[in-house]
């Protein structure tokens, strides 16, 4: 904490102003997916993947970094059902499994290329010796701890790490239950002092869904900042004075950040951005879709459709059919890298110098993303982040900074009201409240006054009416996860979410009856606290609506 | 004139999930657009044109929805959620500044009570009906479907609402089933526009001061320049706080005179008064 201390504090005082500030955010989440029951689940490949290809690289950036001695300052969400899966055992013991049945198949695809396809030879090469440098970190450098490793960044005061809801649940929408907002952030925050040791400062708001009144929950929770899509701060009452370019204060005293559009535009769009460069490794061409069958046993059974492994060896190319992507060549994707970090600096510095004229401060610009963007969908993310640091290390006009380092710096900000908004398409809350998901909003409202009308009545429950409400409690907030709107707006995986809602939201009635009419059974609670091992620490009182 | 609609009546909507169209989305979410060798030179001004959003919304929701990639297997049969929970609740919901959604449950009691009171034939004739009103009291009447359970409201412009549903009688009267909580809908772009001109400046505050003194700033020091202009009559006008519960009235068989009215649209205001502003923008404003 002192190392911590001393390090934004030095932050907060360098001789001179920049000519801006360039706060980037990564927002690593993925909803809770957990099937103990079964040895090989599709929905876990989701985090496996993030895992492969999204959190190790980018720990090993932040390590390579760190070893050359290069001053990196990022600002990362880890979401509480990401930290419970990267805790649970059970999943990174099949996370390792996962990393070498790739390593088999990359291996099978090095010897099988070696004789009549030396392109394809190489970029499978590639592929396997990345795999293998994965597995070193996973196993040797990090022990299956990737907590630990983000923390031991935190500590050092290169990463500063924050929360986000309890298992994403969209809160614009579920403000008529204000107890169901304030358990999303109660929970999360919780979770993250008993996972982490410190009360964290800041929080990623659910799909950037803020809405007036939220405030007072985050306060409640010792919360001070947050971000907001552009709008949310452009329509502002009254209209802060530097726009998205400085931080503004609510009027309940949350510091809230602004989204840049324009930074944004050039890494997350694969059409007018970085990732759709030719020269980048394709995500859509996978090994799982081209090598036969019999190959792909290790990650599935032989009667399922076939899917994506993640072993991709081709690159983008152009505009071109999959059958015409051709081979991936490493040392050209990281040729684009380098000339696209460069000019992502460039226009940065640009972008700041031109706001500075109206400015009494060095403009702030904060860049938020989706952390999988980095690794998972666009392959040479993690380098491309490490390529923008080295660069910013003799670029002094530009300085990466924190939301904590850069409010130490300039305490002074507008005052100003914030609108409703959010990051999801045409900034409001269309993406989670549609035809296609519009179904389940009744049955969350009716769960969750359902669950305050239980934590109103048993003000102090103990034993096993405890144990039964803190599950029905875990059970709700699972099944009011975003990602399940989102996922049947975007029609992938469909069922699956479908499954999820409504598997919860029946447990949840299942032990709501019978604490009403008291006949629990404790099989059945156990059963449940096993099938969801997440928020150990959770208190059912939270939903109470004295709290509230 | 401000203007509502129901855009979509949705019979059964809260019985369960809608058709799945995944097949075509899982086509389009494989199709990924690789765009020109060079990164574009960044001429973009202002960061909101709505084409570049448009852009980055698709972006974004590609990147998204990569996480979550796979092949379904064939279907398993669903479970199931009760159709209804056996109570009356109205729940208001905002999407965005031109929607709002409303999806109701009916008690059978209440259903009960009603044919007991009206008779079968005089039931059978009462029309279920949906009443919205803005925060001035305006409020536009929609004759819903008996078995729809949801639907879409247009609205133009911001402010907040609350809704009612019940059955209009033959005779005119309504009886009252279940009441929403306020709704708030966001302005958009248009919030600056009714704010007093000159604007006010923003007033500043230190972050690291604690929450309740920023607040204490934000009320009364304003910069010289932030002096706001005379707060228009109407942001007087009573909204219930943004942070206050959510509680739904259940009034069963409650009767009241209001007289039957078509499905006419009501102006919630006259497009010249000022809006009022509610939760964190009154604060400020006070």
């Amino acid at each position: 904490m002192e190392e911590r201390a001393i390090s934004i504090a030095a932050e907060a005082s360098p001789p001179k102003d920049p000519a801006g500030f360039w706060c980037p955010v990564l927002h690593a989440h993925l909803p809770f997916v957990r099937h103990a029951e079964h040895e090989h689940f599709l929905e876990e490949d989701w985090l496996y993947e993030a895992v492969i290809e999204t959190y190790l690289p980018l720990l090993r950036m932040m390590d390579d970094l760190d070893r050359d001695l290069v001053s990196f300052r990022l600002t990362m969400t880890l979401s509480p059902p990401l930290l419970a899966m990267l805790q649970d055992g059970l999943l990174m013991k099949r996370c390792a499994r996962r990393i070498e049945a790739l390593l088999k198949l990359a291996a099978r695809e090095v010897k099988r290329t070696a004789t009549h396809d030396r392109e394809l030879f190489e970029a499978t090469l590639f592929a396997e010796q990345d795999l293998a440098s994965l597995r070193e970190l996973f196993h040797s450098t990090y022990r299956r701890d990737l907590v630990a490793a983000f923390a031991k960044h935190r500590a050092k005061g290169s990463l500063e790490i924050i929360t986000c809801g309890a298992t994403h649940g969209f809160l614009p929408l579920m403000r008529q239950t204000p107890e169901a907002v304030r358990a999303q952030i109660e929970v999360a925050v919780t979770d993250f002092r008993r996972i982490f040791g410190y009360q964290p400062e800041g929080i990623w708001l659910p799909e950037c869904g803020y809405y007036e009144g939220v405030e007072s929950f985050l306060l409640d929770a010792g919360l001070r900042f947050s971000f907001l899509e552009s709008h949310g701060i452009t329509d502002s009452v009254p209209t802060p004075r530097y726009g998205v370019l400085a931080p503004i204060l609510s009027t309940r005293g949350i510091a809230f950040f602004g989204r840049d559009m324009e930074s944004s535009r050039q890494v997350w769009s694969a059409e007018v951005g970085y990732p759709g460069d030719p020269e980048y490794r394709e995500f859509y061409k996978d090994a799982g879709w081209e090598v036969p069958v019999k190959e792909l046993l290790d990650f599935m059974k032989p009667h399922e459709p076939r899917r994506p492994v993640g072993l991709k060896r081709h690159r983008v190319t152009g505009k071109v059919g999959q059958h015409l992507k051709k081979p991936y060549v490493r040392a050209h994707a990281m040729e684009r890298v380098r000339a696209h970090a460069a000019h992502f600096v460039e226009e940065r510095l640009l972008q700041a110098e031109r706001a500075r004229g109206g400015m009494e401060r060095p403009p702030l610009i904060v860049s938020p993303y989706d952390a999988e963007l980095f690794g998972h969908w666009w392959f040479e993310g993690p380098q491309f982040i490490e390529q923008v640091f080295r660069n910013l290390a003799s670029t002094p006009g530009l300085v990466p900074v924190t939301p904590p380092a850069y409010l130490a710096r300039y305490d002074r900000c507008d005052v100003a009201s914030p609108e409703m908004s959010t990051w999801g398409a045409d900034g409001y809350a269309e993406v989670w409240l549609n035809e296609t998901n519009d179904w389940i909003y009744p049955h969350y409202d009716a769960a969750a006054r359902r669950m305050i009308a239980l934590a109103n009545r048993h003000p102090d429950a103990q034993g096993l009416t405890r144990r039964a409400l803190d599950q029905a409690a875990r059970e709700l907030l699972l099944a009011q996860s975003s990602d399940w709107a989102f996922i049947m707006k975007m029609g992938t995986m469909v069922e699956y979410a479908h499954r999820r809602v409504i598997e919860h939201l029946r447990r949840f009635a299942d032990l709501a009856s019978a604490i009403e009419g008291d006949r629990l059974d404790e099989r059945a609670v156990k059963r449940y606290e096993k099938a969801w091992p997440v928020f150990p620490a959770i208190d059912y009182r939270v939903y109470a609506t004295a709290r509230a | 004139m401000r203007k509502a609609k129901a855009t979509t009546g949705n019979a059964k909507k809260a019985l369960g999930p809608p058709a799945r169209k995944r097949a075509a989305a899982a086509t389009r979410s494989r199709t990924r657009h690789a765009p020109a060798a060079r990164p574009r030179k960044p001429s973009t001004p202002p960061a909101t044109t709505p084409p570049a959003e448009a852009v980055l919304a698709r972006a974004q929701a590609d990147v998204v929805a990569a996480k979550f990639q796979g092949e379904e297997a064939t279907p398993r049969p669903r479970p199931t959620l009760p159709s209804s929970y056996g109570e009356s609740h109205l729940l208001l919901l905002p999407r965005d500044p031109q929607t709002l959604f409303a999806t109701w449950d009916l008690s059978p009691a209440l259903i009960d009570g009603l044919k007991s009171r009206l008779g079968a034939r005089g039931f059978a004739v009462s029309t279920l009906t949906l009443r919205l009103s803005s925060e001035s009291g305006e409020a536009v009447v929609f004759h819903v479907g008996r078995k729809a359970r949801s639907r879409y409201l247009k609205v133009t412009g911001g402010s907040s609402f609350t809704a009612e549903i019940g059955f209009t009688t033959p005779t005119g009267r309504f009886e009252s089933a279940a009441r929403s909580a306020a709704c708030f809908l966001p302005m958009g772009p248009a919030r600056g526009a009714f704010v007093a001109s000159p604007a006010p400046a923003p007033a500043v505050a230190s972050y690291s001061a604690a929450p309740a003194v920023a607040r204490a700033a934000a009320a009364v020091t304003p910069t010289p320049a932030a002096t706001p202009a005379p707060t228009p009559a109407a942001t007087s006008a009573g909204r219930v706080s943004p942070a206050a519960k959510g509680t739904t009235e259940s009034r069963a068989g409650a009767a009241t005179n209001t007289p039957p009215a078509a499905a006419v649209v009501v102006p919630f205001r006259a497009p010249s008064t000022p809006r009022a502003l509610g939760g964190a923008s009154d604060l400020y404003r006070r």
